[in-house]
């Protein structure tokens, strides 16, 4: 099946494109309506001037000549024929697009809306979060903003920010105070001001962080050597790539360092300048502040990632789980009588599901709990407490492990543990 | 962070179908605005040009004419036909401009949904994490327009001092360039009207949004109108305005008899009761208060401190009139007042059915009434969006060993390179995090068919089974810092901190 976004581009397409070119059928309304104004515009013109030459002769005195007289009603005629046939022109047209912009969005709705698979969201929502978790879950917000978002508040200096965020965000200093200067130097990096990330970069390097820092600085050396392409001549840039930046930053391959370099040089030395700059330097720059959020995160003890934001990744991600649930319970008349657990798999990427070791016990098929946690039998396969008793019978027989023929007795198994490092 | 999505094989997202039919509405709601703005457009249209037509009309009677005068006046009459049409492209311009922007809307909603597809399709995990960002973000944004208050929007203004900008979720979204995702005029307007029924019991904005959708909600058999209109005249009772009232009911509540029967009789029995009611409610409210504690109970002493000495005292108090023959004959009205009689009789039982129309929480009752209708006029979902991906999300991801106070790594261990999650020793399960904790609870666990465990499981003598090429790691990054001194072919269990060596270790068969 097509993705109904597609459906949708087509009859957005279909929409803005009309007989007569491009635009809308209102657009095409708006401009009949201009020239018809114009029309009628001149229209009045040419019945002043009429009526000012008809004025004119008749003030002259005297009987007025039979063909001027002719003259004048052949004109009058003419400008009322002008007037009806434009007003009939016009409201011709205008009634017309609004048709054709009628049956554009009918076709707009056919062609693309109706593509959809109509599915309400509310349905899938079967575990309520109760109203008394609000401040809890504001928390969470509140830390999201404060992980991502500082750079982008328009108020940057310390007192300043503090007093935004809490008026406006309502986030405690408590919350965001880690983040702030974090916050600070993405902004400066935003706007093309390199020296406050260059001096934390320093700072944390001279407090034995070499290692992290290394990779930030040296992509600050990129950013800084394609600004000067800008202002430079191209001897001066490949001066600063050879003595200005530390020979190491060539010799570590994992920075691809060299190849930003020969990158810019290259194209300065065959275009005298950098084709996409915009594009390049953006895209340089964003690495940077990819660079330096992680480094700032890693050493300050911060969440790489906001835990809302990986709660709404896994959130969407399971939400066709939920809604095929949702689905066969509502045609198949089923319920679940299991509610401390979800009546179906969700398969989720293991970047989501790394943080804790899940052992299904291989007797039982339960995951292992504190209350029934992981035993190892004598030939080192793993079930659960509960199928060992089951098997051994309250430990009084020795029993044969389900997946090998090894013999085991309750004495020799071990309460084992799973650890994620 | 790795990779997002492990079905990722660089054909777009798998369920992209399935994901878009939830977020339906950012693409109905600019459709049925654009439906909208195109109806008054055909109004309009139908108004001017059958005005112009008689205009027009007069012209050329006026020309017919063939005199002087005649044409002076046709052309007067021209001249108001170019100001009719001057302000007929005037309203066309607004009408074309608010097409404009819906349609920009659907444009920029298209390119973010494809984003998200093409970045699956590039296999660009950076962008996806963006992307799912934004969406966060969105969402967030969705939240905040939705749940701002009265008092919230005052802070914004005091430090934005901009009036028109006064809901930090709007703010938000512009921060983030992302104002043509959401629909906010749709959320700020039910915000509005929503915090001026709770915040200010004001019902003004309320009427004014039912007159303008009267059709729809009568499509609908939607008893908002004559919530409202109840609502309007409990609070005209409450002020005690009799007259005012008794206009309400006759010009607004008579019409809903057939419907609403129950309720108009009882507001017709409200304007006898209300100030007992009132005592009643009140008197309720004292007790709902005083739960918990012992209260004895006497129905004949009131919050207003009178009490009965009997049973026509009691009558006479509540009818301001003699009892009946009958009635002083059914009961023994010699004898002391009984508290329960009077209670079965005049007080809390009788009264129940009016003090149930004064109800503390009928505002709030009507927010959500009003809410319902609103969101499901522009099929918006009733529950914030944010909620429902948080419930999914948390429920998707939470484990048995979530929420447990297991013993932890040692900090001074925290030691392997970062980057890759995968290295990381402190737990950053967002289920178990800060915040997330309390809300979770109450969630299911996730359901798992297969375990979800690690490479080369390697069990120590303490029990604990690690990844034995990550215990080596940090072994070698540990010895190689001098944090722990330990010698070649050793290892350490961060958790008992018991130095081992990698002969003890025991190769584990998981299934």
């Amino acid at each position: 099946m097509s993705s109904p976004i597609l459906h949708i581009q087509n009859a957005y397409n279909q929409y803005l494109t009309i007989e007569d070119g491009q635009g809308t059928h209102l657009q095409q309304c708006l401009a009949e309506t201009q020239e018809f104004k114009t029309q009628l515009r001149k229209l009045k013109a040419h019945l002043n001037k009429h009526i000012l030459e008809t004025k004119s002769l008749e003030s002259n005195g005297g009987e007025v000549d039979k063909t001027v007289q002719e003259k004048l009603t052949k004109r009058r005629i003419l400008i009322q024929d002008k007037l009806n046939k434009s007003y009939k022109q016009w409201d011709h047209s205008i009634k017309k697009h609004t048709k054709k912009s009628k049956q554009g969005l009918i076709k707009f709705n056919t062609l693309g809306l109706s593509m959809f698979q109509t599915f309400n969201i509310d349905d899938i929502y079967n575990n309520k979060i109760s109203d008394k978790h609000r401040t809890e879950l504001q928390g969470a917000i509140q830390s999201h903003i404060s992980r991502y978002c500082l750079s982008d508040i328009p108020v940057q200096d310390t007192a300043g920010l503090l007093k935004y965020l809490q008026n406006v965000y309502n986030i405690s200093p408590e919350i965001c105070s880690d983040f702030i200067r974090m916050g600070q130097i993405l902004f400066d990096l935003t706007h093309c001001n390199y020296e406050s990330c260059w001096d934390w970069a320093y700072n944390e390097q001279a407090n034995n962080h070499s290692h992290v820092i290394q990779t930030l600085r040296y992509k600050l050396y990129i950013v800084k050597g394609m600004l000067m392409t800008k202002t430079h001549p191209v001897p001066d840039v490949c001066q600063y790539f050879s003595d200005k930046i530390p020979k190491a930053a060539f010799s570590n391959k994992d920075l691809q360092y060299g190849e930003d370099a020969a990158f810019i040089l290259t194209q300065l030395i065959v275009h005298d300048n950098i084709s996409n700059f915009q594009q390049n330097y953006e895209t340089f720059v964003d690495a940077c502040k990819e660079t330096f959020t992680q480094e700032y995160c890693s050493l300050h003890n911060l969440p790489n990632e906001s835990p809302l934001s990986l709660v709404i990744m896994s959130g969407i991600l399971s939400s066709q789980f939920f809604m095929k649930y949702a689905q066969i319970k509502s045609s198949a008349h089923i319920g679940w009588t299991t509610s401390n657990e979800l009546p179906f798999d969700v398969d989720l990427p293991s970047s989501l599901t790394h943080f804790h070791p899940v052992f299904i016990c291989p007797v039982l098929k339960e995951e292992t709990t504190d209350e029934n946690p992981p035993y190892s039998l004598a030939c080192h396969h793993v079930i659960s407490k509960k199928a060992l008793d089951k098997l051994s019978k309250n430990g009084t027989v020795s029993f044969k492990c389900p997946y090998c023929p090894v013999q085991s007795t309750i004495s020799k198994t071990e309460l084992v543990r799973f650890v994620m490092l | 962070m790795d990779h997002p999505d492990s079905y990722n094989g660089k054909s777009g997202f798998k369920y992209f179908s399935s994901f878009m039919s939830l977020n339906e509405s950012s693409f109905t709601i600019p459709y049925s605005l654009l439906n909208a703005n195109l109806k008054q457009h055909e109004i309009f249209v139908e108004q001017e040009t059958n005005k112009m037509k008689l205009m027009l009309k007069d012209i050329n009677d006026m020309m017919i004419s063939g005199t002087i005068d005649g044409e002076e006046q046709a052309l007067v009459e021209l001249n108001a036909l170019i100001k009719n049409v001057n302000t007929f492209e005037k309203e066309l311009h607004i009408k074309v401009d608010k097409e404009g922007q819906l349609l920009k809307r659907i444009k920029h909603r298209t390119a973010f949904y494809n984003e998200m597809n093409n970045n699956y399709l590039k296999g660009d995990n950076i962008s996806i994490i963006d992307w799912y960002q934004k969406y966060t973000n969105l969402l967030i944004a969705d939240y905040l327009i939705r749940n701002c208050t009265l008092e919230q929007q005052q802070r914004v203004v005091e430090e934005t001092h901009d009036k028109d900008t006064c809901n930090p979720g709007v703010l938000f979204l512009k921060q983030q360039h992302m104002e043509d995702l959401l629909d906010t005029d749709i959320l700020i307007r039910a915000n509005t009207i929503s915090t001026a029924l709770t915040g200010e019991h004001d019902l003004n904005p309320l009427m004014e949004w039912i007159q303008h959708n009267k059709q729809m909600l009568a499509k609908k058999r939607s008893p908002l109108e004559f919530k409202a209109n109840f609502q309007r005249y409990i609070e005209l009772l409450l002020r005690f305005d009799l007259g005012g009232a008794i206009h309400c009911l006759q010009t607004c509540l008579f019409t809903y008899i057939g419907d609403h029967f129950d309720e108009v009789t009882g507001a017709c029995g409200l304007l006898v009761y209300m100030e007992r009611c009132v005592e009643q409610v009140t008197y309720n409210e004292k007790i709902l208060q005083d739960e918990g504690e012992t209260c004895d109970i006497h129905y004949n002493e009131h919050k207003s401190g009178t009490v009965f000495s009997n049973q026509d005292v009691a009558y006479r108090y509540f009818f301001n009139r003699s009892p009946p023959m009958d009635y002083s004959q059914s009961i023994n009205s010699k004898n002391p007042i009984n508290a329960a009689n009077v209670q079965h009789i005049f007080n809390a039982k009788n009264l129940e059915k009016y003090t149930t129309l004064l109800d503390q929480n009928s505002w709030l009752k009507l927010n959500e009434l009003f809410l319902d209708e609103y969101y499901s006029m522009y099929k918006i979902p009733k529950n914030d969006p944010l909620l429902i991906y948080i419930s999914m999300g948390i429920s998707a991801m939470k484990t048995k060993e979530c929420l447990h106070n297991h013993p932890s790594i040692d900090p001074r261990y925290n030691v392997l390179e970062h980057y890759s999650t995968a290295d990381k020793l402190e737990n950053q399960c967002p289920v178990c995090s800060e915040y997330f904790a309390p809300l979770s609870e109450k969630l299911p666990y996730a359901h798992h068919t297969e375990s979800k465990l690690f490479e080369n499981p390697v069990m120590l003598p303490s029990g604990n089974v690690f990844d034995s090429a990550i215990l080596k790691l940090l072994a070698k990054t540990l010895r190689k810092k001098g944090i722990v001194k330990l010698n070649r072919n050793e290892v350490i269990d961060p958790i008992k901190k018991i130095v081992y060596n990698e002969s003890d270790f025991i190769t584990m068969y998981p299934t």
